[in-house]
């Protein structure tokens, strides 16, 4: 199986690009953006700099989470994507695994219901 | 012939002259139209241009108004609409090539509410095919083109209300109706140079308005000015049947001219500063400098550490894709414009529910969070965007490396379905418009609005105009 190497989650571009391939735009920028500033440090740290001065991030592995997820996504819907944007999709649910952690790290009371109201 | 200064003046000045019958409603949208025709496509800014029923519109409120029955701010003023508001008498494309022909029998509630108003509809305006939520990651993401900047059009007018923005902008209309799902009306107005307001969600009903996320999207005015946003929003407030989300609060609205009666209290966040181009932080600077005696700053705030990003990236993705399922399964998103929007909606299908109710759930806790610290303050600042606009030409993440916003003030907003005001505010790079935004508690519209008049009295640049020929 292939992987394509991939800076670290806390490298600010592979943090965009991860946001962008989330499909979380309605605006992708400015959902991207905030998401990718809402990765900075409590207290408001600054994120690693991807430009040219910064150290040359690590490559990063994709899951095999995505991996399997990407396996579903090829079976359901591989006619319709090249190897690349398969890829890339799998890259994508990389992110959305990480983001999934990041919400279940937050504690919910059990009383604590979802933000719509079913009415009979 | 209307001089083209005329075309750049704010809604209740054009509203005097067609009041006192100076300027004819025909005469207004005529121009308007040739405008739209004109123009429109430098900025890709335009879908459809509705002159038979705009003229038939004007035409009825020329008659209204010589004979007295004057309806009111709107009555005879042309504007438009993002194309993902259904109207009768013209296609409503969501800006995707699927679209492109999809008709509808009926008006969205916010337009018969600007009919009823007496505002004459001239187009349907531009944006990012379905509102960005396959997420585009290039200006060039509309089956008509990217949205330019009046203002440098080698520069993206933002997204995903790309029309509503450069339309306003180089005065095709006075105003229009864009919408937001997290940034779609905030951002636009900063990188077109116009006033734009997202209303508290729930404010403006949804009805006819394509859904890319359900609880999320709200429809709101773009305008020159805050003062024209609110006589917009004043028309299209309101509770509606047709809409379970509609509050029945709705939205009065007139003018005081007089400051707060007391300073508002106004938190700066932490780090919205740090990261951002220079020219933002000075042109920040110096708006806060400018309302200094009728706002009391404390800086430095520590805003609420929850995951913001992530929960609405949940919430998008899950819903956007429940919304646009036929289009992901039948692989007809490859006829998107962006080359990511062609994949990015298959992620979505495989959001886990336990991910998405985790994300809903976590909005109650958010809004906790975001309440407390409104009682300590009556209004949040920021730099609607950290860097001017985009080029048109580069990938966002390959736009400003190493610019940042600091907290996520928009996602936040949203997720808490918060009313936010954004203001031009000088510019920066590239002869490029920058922008202020105040947010508040939900359904805080009147005191954004009573602060951005202020603003916008003692500073001019809502009224600069780009180089349109």
């Amino acid at each position: 199986m292939s992987r394509l190497p991939q800076p670290p989650i806390t490298d600010r571009r592979r943090f965009l690009v991860t946001i962008g391939l989330a499909g979380l735009s309605s605006t992708l920028v400015p959902s991207a953006l905030a998401f990718a500033q809402s990765a900075t440090p409590p207290g408001g740290g600054a994120p690693a700099k991807p430009d040219s001065a910064a150290a040359p991030a690590a490559p990063a592995e994709i899951s095999d989470d995505a991996r399997s997820l990407g396996e579903i996504v090829r079976r359901r819907y591989g006619k319709h994507l090249t190897p690349e944007q398969l890829e890339a999709v799998i890259r994508e649910m990389d992110g959305r695994i990480q983001g999934g952690k990041r919400l279940r790290e937050t504690k919910l009371a059990n009383g604590e219901e979802p933000d719509f109201t079913f009415h009979a | 012939m209307i001089d083209d200064a005329s075309f750049f003046l704010p809604v209740r000045e054009l509203a005097v002259r067609l009041r006192t019958r100076k300027l004819g409603p025909v005469e207004l949208a005529t121009a308007c139209l040739d405008r739209l025709e004109k123009l429109g496509p430098r900025y890709n800014a335009v879908v459809t241009v509705m002159r038979e029923s705009a003229l038939t519109d004007a035409r009825t409120a020329e008659r209204e108004i010589a004979a007295g029955r004057y309806r009111g701010l709107l009555h005879g003023i042309p504007c438009g609409v993002k194309d993902l508001v259904a109207t009768k008498n013209a296609p409503t494309t969501w800006g995707a090539a699927p679209y492109r022909d999809q008709r509808f029998d009926y008006d969205a509630t916010a337009v018969q509410r600007l009919r009823a108003a007496g505002a004459v509809l001239c187009g349907k305006l531009a944006m990012v095919e379905l509102a960005g939520g396959m997420g585009y990651n290039h200006a060039d993401a509309s089956f008509t083109g990217p949205g330019l900047a009046p203002w440098n059009t080698k520069f993206w007018s933002g997204g995903s209300s790309s029309g509503p923005g450069s339309a306003v902008a180089a005065g095709l209309v006075p105003f229009a109706i864009g919408s937001e799902t997290s940034g779609s009306i905030l951002t636009p107005a900063a990188y077109s140079g116009v006033t734009g307001l997202r209303p508290t969600y729930g404010l403006v009903s949804r009805h006819g308005a394509m859904a890319l996320c359900w609880t999320l999207d709200k429809l709101g005015p773009m305008a020159r000015g805050a003062d024209d946003c609110a006589i917009v929003l004043a028309a299209v407030a309101g509770r509606d049947a047709k809409d379970e989300s509609t509050s029945t609060r709705g939205f009065a609205y007139q003018r005081r001219p007089e400051p707060p009666a007391r300073p508002l209290r106004v938190a700066v966040p932490k780090g919205v500063t740090d990261k951002v181009q220079p020219e933002v932080r000075a042109n920040f600077a110096a708006s806060l400098e400018a309302l200094e005696d009728v706002i009391d700053v404390t800086r430095d705030v520590e805003w609420p550490d929850l995951p913001w990003g992530p929960a609405v990236s949940a919430i998008v993705g899950a819903e956007g894709a429940s919304a646009f399922l036929d289009l992901i399964e039948s692989g007809r998103v490859k006829e998107l414009a962006c080359p990511k929007d062609r994949h990015g909606g298959y992620a979505g299908t495989l959001i886990p529910a336990v991910d998405y109710l985790q994300a809903m759930r976590l909005r109650r806790p958010m809004k906790r969070a975001v309440a407390a610290l409104f009682e300590k303050f009556d209004l949040v600042a920021s730099p609607t965007r950290a860097t001017v606009a985009y080029p048109a030409d580069k990938n966002f993440e390959d736009a400003y490396p190493g610019i940042s916003g600091g907290p996520a003030l928009i996602p936040a907003g949203n997720l808490c379905g918060l009313p936010a005001l954004a203001m031009p505010n000088g510019f920066g790079e590239n002869g490029l418009p920058t922008s202020i935004a105040f947010m508040g508690p939900a359904f805080s519209e009147r005191r954004l609005v009573q602060l951005g008049n202020v603003y916008q009295t003692r500073t001019d640049w809502h009224l600069k105009r780009p180089p349109v020929a």
